[in-house]
């Protein structure tokens, strides 16, 4: 078969598909849900009382809810798409044309995906309108250059055992459990920095030297220690000063030029803080310091954040095509469905768990199987780029094309061609 | 009354045979038995969190049971068209709709008393946990996970086995038998006590189910199944975030002491007339119809 | 020239050697053997009819020569090739017994679907769209979505969709189920004129004057098995008869004696 058969072959099956969702007045319904839901959520929502909370609320929440309605919606459609057809005994006539079955799931995909980037950037739109006031520029997040919290977590694990004092319970516990706990903990570990001290941390910033630059700091300790914070963050010949903090998370801009000479401990690359407050400074260096460096337009982090979710949707809708092939119509919704509330709970009961270092062996296996579903699920229960969005954090390029490739590109291909072996090795739908 | 009868019991049997109908009663089972599992640490009180589970599972499974149940059944009849072949037999429509509804209910009802059998046996095994476990709280859900597992993974295997061996129909079987089961573990140091604090606040949510499936029947036998089931689903969401949590912490609050009969009773006044409006609304719709 | 044509008219374009099927349970228990041992040739240009009782087999090998059913032992060729491939499936038409339509699509998006499967380019997709709404009457009723046809419609679009992509083997399940008279003459002229035109016809039907009226050869079937298989036109006499004789009678309905009803003066008791 030509190249341009197997398009005019693909583009059929991909405007059946679109036909049916459009002409079961879903689409309609879809868009209409969507559109009152982006323009009647500030009506509904609680913020903290701020212009910035509630911006941020709304960028969450509104493109959230829409995703979690498209997600439903056509993952419940793709589940029973193939499935439909194939007990309405539609699916043998397609069967018999020569055209790869494949191409009978690949197009149905892509025919549901388009339906979902099209409710997305209609709501992507609304959302860019109603915020139009307040656009800003987006910056990309850089970590402090840390060793890993793995490799902390051996060397830590390596002293632990060296400790002729640590209880033989802890010595007998299984070596991954462990490392497990202490790499948590290596994530969660404090630094202090007292009154009057100085600390440091280094940033891989050479790239984005030429933007602005700002630092990033989140409070977890209450609002009443948080106004006492007080000192200057010095990078490179760029300061900024810091006192009085209403604000859990405070953006430092880095824009005061200091002289170099009376900076001469300052290396290039090294953020310093020093602290001229009355309390100490406590900050968890993997999770609460970030260097911030000027991206680009929040026109331009929309269309990426867009494209990251449309990938997400389609690697939902790959999986409930697929599930459409090989089940029953209400059984494959059911399931897709079900997944997807097990994905997102997955996440919240691993947190909620204690580690199955004190559990007994249902514990540790269930613990396991959520991990692993969490592992699978996690692009959808984390929706990355709408926190980043409502953080203004630039949703970076690299991570787009990763995702686009694995989950636009290779997840659609893959179920396809499983629901493909589905479909000609199941003989009851003939 | 045989016409009723009939209709009432194909329905039971339609759903006992669907295996949509297994997998949510598999799933309420589940959420019954491992969800109080995974939170036991915080809060160190399982036999609160299983009688939680227990009732959760019965309201949101339920709930999915009674609107699938109904829309399903209905629809299908009217899309193959067995419903001309019922009506050819002398019985009004409104009769015909209102005796799928009692099937439905009938098929919810075996639902409530699996699930609700499963919830007490999983409280037992948190009390008897408790007690094995002295202190130790990782061993407390030992019993209960291994009394809990028993009416979800021995029934499959039972029914695959008179399946295979006696040609049992899989599905049915195994409905029935995971009520079964559950209900046997009812009767295992059996305490009356416990099973009425259970099953009051358990019936008060009886009525939230008979009426969706009056509404969803209602709808379905006017619109196609997706736009019955969306509406439905819309209703359910909307009414559980405007009265959900004063009915939940209505029903769920009181203690063995106090069990709000008269709220129960006030539920299940309200439900009447809310029922019979959804269905007389439906045998309306339904009159109105073309059948072809 | 001549020779040419002979030599097509010899080559064989379905060939069943000893092909059966048992359908099997979840547990692989054989529950029915739908086909035991079948061989069938059709030759190109032929008008094949595959007669027999309901639950004979005919549907069963019809659907393992379209490659949706795959055959428990033997071979089958299309073409000389197997039929899942591409090649093979690129000459085939079929109209399945019930007329299996996507309602939520016109008459004319329908075919036009089944074009693109077929990866016709568009123009010519559109042309032979318009010639077979031509042929088959629905020019008027194009643009409206078969979710409303009536059964005869909906029938003559599915058969307009089997030949879009100028198949040369058409196969027909049961071509006349649930048409009036008009126009089933109508379906059984078009096929002759199909078979003129160098079309091959495989087609199955229980209804034996139909068969004898369009097929050049048959095959019958009964309990998966081949009881008689020869040209139309060396039967003596009716082929009816001829298929009686072979399959049977058949006694299977007998009436309750609730049900006969006494005619009395006064009325039925």
């Amino acid at each position: 078969m030509g190249c341009c058969a197997v398009i005019r072959a693909f583009c059929s099956i991909f405007l059946l598909e679109f036909r049916r969702f459009f002409r079961s007045k879903a689409f309609a319904l879809l868009i209409i849900a969507s559109t009152a839901w982006m323009i009647l959520l500030p009506f509904i929502l609680k913020s903290d009382g701020t212009a910035e909370g509630a911006r941020e609320i709304y960028m969450r929440y509104s493109l959230g809810g829409v995703f979690a309605l498209s997600a439903i919606a056509l993952a419940s459609s793709a589940a029973s798409s193939l499935a439909r057809e194939r007990e309405e005994k539609r699916l043998q006539l397609s069967m018999i044309r020569p055209v790869s079955l494949a191409y009978l799931a690949l197009a149905r995909i892509a025919a549901l995906v388009f339906i979902g980037a099209i409710t997305l950037f209609v709501s992507s739109s609304i959302l860019a309108f109603k915020t139009r006031g307040t656009w800003r520029n987006c910056w990309h997040v850089l970590d402090p250059v840390l060793e890993s919290a793995s490799e902390e977590a051996e060397k830590e694990y390596a002293r632990y055992m060296a400790d002729p004092d640590l209880p033989e319970e802890i010595r007998k516990s299984d070596k991954a459990v462990l490392i497990r706990l202490l790499t948590r903990h290596a994530f969660e570990r404090y630094e202090a920095i007292p009154p009057g001290g100085k600390g440091g941390w280094i940033f891989d910033a050479a790239k984005f030297s030429s933007r602005p630059l700002a630092v990033r700091i989140r409070f977890t300790n209450d609002y009443n220690i948080r106004d006492d914070v007080k000192g200057v963050f010095s990078f490179g010949s760029l300061k900024g000063e810091i006192d009085n903090i209403t604000q859990a998370i405070a953006k430092i801009p880095l824009d005061k030029k200091i002289n170099r000479e009376e900076s001469s401990s300052l290396r290039e690359g090294q953020l310093d803080f020093e602290n001229l407050g009355k309390n100490s400074l406590m900050l968890r260096p993997r999770r609460d310091i970030n260097l911030l460096a000027e991206a680009d337009s929040f026109a331009f982090n929309l269309i990426r954040a867009n494209l990251e979710l449309i990938a997400i949707l389609a690697s939902l809708i790959s999986l409930a095509m697929f599930l459409g092939a090989g089940l029953g119509r209400s059984v494959a919704v059911f399931t897709c469905i079900t997944f997807m509330f097990v994905a997102v709970a997955s996440s919240d009961i691993i947190s909620e768990c204690p580690d199955p270092l004190e559990s007994d062996k249902v514990d540790k296996m269930s613990l396991a199987i959520t991990r692993a579903v969490d592992f699978v699920a996690r692009p959808i229960n984390s929706l990355r780029p709408l926190a980043a969005l409502s953080l203004d954090e630039c949703v970076e390029t690299k991570e787009v094309v990763k995702v686009t490739i694995v989950d636009i590109l290779l997840l659609p291909l893959l179920f396809s061609l499983l629901s493909a072996f589905v479909i000609a090795h199941k003989e009851d739908g003939v | 009354m045989r016409k009723v009868f009939a209709i009432v019991r194909a329905t039971m049997l339609e759903i006992g045979c669907d295996a949509l109908a297994l997998l949510i009663t598999m799933a309420a089972l589940a959420v019954s038995t491992f969800a109080p599992a995974l939170h036991y640490h915080q809060f160190g009180e399982p036999t609160r969190m299983a009688r939680e589970a227990g009732l959760s599972a019965i309201l949101v499974g339920g709930l999915v049971f009674s609107i699938f149940g109904a829309v399903r059944s209905i629809r299908r009849e009217i899309e193959s068209l067995t419903i001309q072949m019922a009506l050819a037999h002398s019985i009004s429509r409104g009769m015909f709709l209102a005796a799928k509804m009692l099937g439905v209910f009938f098929a919810y009802l075996l639902f409530f008393v699996t699930v609700g059998a499963n919830s007490i046996v999983a409280i037992k095994g948190a009390q008897i946990g408790a007690l094995v476990a002295k202190g130790d709280v990782s061993r407390v859900w030992g019993p209960s996970l291994a009394t809990g597992i028993a009416p979800i993974i021995l029934p499959l295997i039972i029914a695959a086995f008179l399946n295979r061996f006696a040609r049992f129909r899989f599905t049915r079987t195994a409905v029935i038998l995971m009520a079964l089961i559950s209900i046997l573990g009812v009767f295992y140091r059996f305490d009356i006590s416990l099973i009425v604090r259970f099953f009051a606040p358990a019936l008060a949510l009886m009525p939230l189910a008979i009426f969706f499936i009056c509404l969803s029947g209602a709808a379905a036998s006017r619109l196609n199944a997706n736009s019955a089931l969306s509406l439905s689903f819309i209703v359910v969401a909307s009414s559980l975030f405007l009265f959900g949590s004063h009915y939940l912490s209505e029903i769920s609050a009181p203690g063995a002491s106090e069990i709000p009969w008269g709220y129960i009773a006030m539920l299940f006044a309200a439900d009447l007339i809310l029922s019979c409006a959804a269905l007389l609304a439906g045998i309306a719709l339904f009159d109105e119809r073309d059948l072809s | 020239m001549d020779q040419d044509n002979n030599q097509n008219k010899q080559e064989v374009v379905v060939s069943l050697s000893d092909i059966s099927k048992t359908f099997r349970d979840f547990w692989l228990r054989p529950t029915v053997k739908a086909v035991d041992r079948l061989n069938l040739n059709v030759k190109r240009g032929e008008i094949f009819g595959l007669l027999g009782p309901n639950g004979s087999g005919k549907s069963t090998t019809i659907k393992m020569i379209l490659g949706l059913l795959k055959p428990g032992s033997g071979e089958i060729r299309l073409f000389g090739k197997a039929p899942t491939s591409a090649e093979a499936r690129a000459k085939l038409g079929y109209l399945p017994e019930l007329s299996y339509l996507h309602p939520f699509m016109t008459a004319r998006e329908t075919l036009d679907y089944y074009a693109g499967l077929c990866s016709l380019p568009k123009k010519i997709a559109k042309e032979r769209s318009n010639e077979l709404l031509e042929m088959t009457g629905l020019q008027e009723a194009a643009d409206r979505p078969v979710g409303g046809f009536s059964k005869g419609m909906a029938r003559r679009v599915a058969l307009a969709s089997s030949l879009i992509g100028k198949p040369e083997l058409l196969v027909l399940d049961e071509p006349t189920s649930g048409l009036d008279p008009v126009s089933t003459d109508e379906v059984k002229t078009l096929i002759k004129t199909l078979a003129k035109g160098g079309m091959t016809i495989l087609m199955s039907s229980h209804l034996l004057a139909d068969a004898q009226d369009v097929c050049s050869s048959f095959m019958i079937l009964n309990h998966g098995k081949t009881v008689a298989e020869g040209r139309v036109g060396q039967i003596n006499g009716d082929l009816g008869a001829f298929f009686l004789s072979k399959v049977g009678e058949g006694r299977d309905f007998k009436i309750a004696p609730f049900l006969c009803v006494e005619t009395v003066p006064g009325g039925a008791k």
